[in-house]
């Protein structure tokens, strides 16, 4: 069953009084219990995909078209900062007490009790203690943990999680990965998983869906697309992470940086730092979207789409 | 001394401002005390008027006496209370007003925001004292037309700290978070925003009660302060004034009062300023 569904999503924002076109028909569907992965580099535009299906624009943002089909109500989202998304000058009971409290009502001492269950719930040690704390008194793991307690506070049926673990260390990443395992497995929640660590993805995600330049490049279920990519760049971004099983070698970047939105072209994005490129390269490449868990590739050099488009 | 070693010392005594503000602390305290404790306090009655006029100070009379032979110790100590209220009212209702409109201008921005803004900059080209002293003149003197005049003239520097800040806050995740999390926009807007977006105008209600207090005795040294009668500092400096040669002290006692007051707030609003910017 599909709880959200978006449909080519655009998004620009206006430089120096020229609209950019930083989100480029981005398509993706997310169903119950399902945890769709979104990964690239820094810029690609997966928060920005994530923020815009919240409807969380930055200012100078708007979204110039698409569809997004669910209830409001229904998705919740965790910040990748949590020293940035809770409130600093309120203790965190207080801020998850309210919430549960406009959410099922009932009066602030049940509230202040469902608060502790849903810290409780979320790992944190003796939640009665934690919500008397400020966000600054608690540890960056535990914040986290409030912040999807928070977040988990509104009933959600699709959690938008943006780089969750990127400002913890790994045993702790691995912990907080783990929770959203669960959370995911009892609520039969969706989730939303956007991050630039392919090795996140790898161990959460099912499907996988590939940015770079504001368009998704490649996308399927997660063993597929990570384990034979189609798209060179999918392939350089998993060569650019040293595998601990494999050989010892130096570190292999992906050379150049990705494009300005200002240069963004119909063709393919990547030409400019792929090793592969021809003349085809040049035309029109096909758009991919993860509505379903077909492997699909915007690369033209790949087989399979050489068969498909001829 | 070397000139690292001497910027270090400098450096920390600057940080280590503890005696000031404990030296401000306490006569603040002092000055509030008495003004509290001023029925026990007095000597006298600071209304009641003697043939005793114009003594010089006594063991009757700490102090001494005025023009009109009323003690002037207990005329200060009452005046404390009137000035004390007056500095907190005259700062506290001007940021209370300034905090409402900053923050509904800077949160729902759009024409609101533009018309705050308009507003304010006819205000903040107009010279203060001269607006304050048309308006009282305008209101006719006494306490309610002085708490009128600073609330109007005063909102305007709060209400832009407080709008500044409100934008910058707003935009905060854990504000979008709040937002999402399905509270209201006046539940994000007072939970959230402005708890956040106070400090500044903290630090400037402890600058401006000293200047609010400086203000209040400059109308009432020109009449257009409080009510004839009433004891006020500014007022008895006003009235001492003419026999400044004669009798010096029925002006410095008054007058050192408000040095005191004024120079304490002073140096406690610095250190907040401080230990803003360091925190």
């Amino acid at each position: 069953m599909t709880l959200l569904a978006v449909d080519e999503l655009r998004v620009s924002v206006r430089r120096r009084g020229t609209e950019l076109t930083v989100l480029d028909g981005v398509s993706f569907a997310v169903g119950a219990g399902q945890c769709l992965g979104i990964v690239g580099e820094s810029g690609c535009g997966k928060s920005l995909t994530l923020r815009a299906t919240m409807g969380l624009l930055p200012p100078g943002a708007t979204r110039t078209g698409g569809d997004i089909r669910v209830g409001r109500s229904g998705l919740a989202m965790v910040f990748q900062d949590s020293h940035a998304s809770l409130d600093p000058t309120m203790r965190v009971g207080t801020f998850l007490a309210d919430v549960v409290r406009r959410r099922r009502g009932g009066t602030r001492a049940a509230a202040r009790r469902q608060a502790a269950e849903l810290l409780a719930a979320v790992g944190v040690p003796d939640p009665d203690l934690r919500l008397r704390a400020y966000p600054h008194e608690l540890s960056g793991g535990t914040r986290q943990r409030v912040s999807i307690a928070l977040a988990l506070a509104t009933d959600p049926r699709v959690l938008l999680c943006d780089e969750p673990t990127t400002a913890l260390d790994v045993t702790l990443q691995a912990e907080i990965l783990r929770l959203l395992d669960t959370a995911r497995a009892e609520r039969g929640l969706g989730v939303v998983l956007v991050s630039h660590d392919v090795a996140v993805i790898r161990q959460v995600a099912d499907v996988v869906a590939v940015m770079y330049a504001g368009q998704i490049v490649e996308a399927g279920p997660a063993a597929d697309v990570l384990d034979r990519p189609q798209h060179p760049y999918t392939r350089a971004l998993i060569g650019a992470v040293p595998s601990l099983d494999g050989p010892v070698g130096p570190f292999r970047p992906i050379p150049g940086a990705p494009p300005d939105p200002a240069v963004y072209t119909p063709a393919c994005r990547f030409l400019p730092r792929c090793g592969h490129g021809d003349a085809a390269c040049r035309g029109p490449v096909p758009g991919v979207h993860a509505l379903d868990l077909r492997h699909r590739s915007s690369c033209v050099q790949h087989s399979t789409h050489h068969k498909e488009r001829t | 001394m070397t000139a690292v070693t001497f910027f270090r010392a400098r450096f920390r005594a600057r940080r280590g401002g503890g005696r000031v503000r404990w030296v401000a602390v306490t006569l603040l305290a002092l000055v509030i005390l008495a003004a509290i404790f001023a029925p026990v306090l007095s000597p006298d009655d600071p209304a009641r008027q003697t043939l005793d006029q114009l003594r010089p100070p006594s063991a009757d009379h700490p102090l001494g006496t005025d023009a009109l032979g009323r003690d002037v110790l207990s005329r200060m100590l009452y005046a404390l209370r009137t000035d004390l209220l007056l500095m907190v009212f005259a700062a506290g209702l001007p940021m209370l007003a300034g905090t409402v409109i900053g923050a509904l201008a800077g949160y729902h921005g759009g024409s609101l925001d533009a018309a705050v803004r308009w507003v304010a900059d006819i205000f903040q080209a107009l010279p203060v004292y001269v607006l304050l002293i048309a308006f009282v003149f305008v209101l006719g003197p006494g306490t309610p037309s002085l708490l009128v005049a600073f609330g109007t003239l005063g909102w305007i520097v709060y209400a832009r700290l407080i709008r500044t800040e409100v934008r910058r806050v707003r935009e905060r995740d854990y504000v979008s978070a709040s937002y999402l999390l399905g509270l209201s926009h006046t539940t994000v807007l007072v939970r959230h925003v402005l708890p956040n977006s106070l400090r500044q105008s903290l630090v400037y209600l402890t600058t401006d009660m000293g200047l609010a207090l400086q203000g209040i005795a400059v109308l009432s040294f020109f009449g257009l302060g409080v009510e004839a009668g009433t004891p006020e500092l500014g007022a008895m400096v006003a009235e001492a004034q003419v026999l400044l040669r004669s009798h010096w002290w029925l002006a410095a006692f008054p007058g050192l009062m408000i040095i005191v007051i004024g120079s304490s707030v002073a140096a406690l609003a610095d250190r907040f300023n401080e230990d803003g910017e360091a925190g």
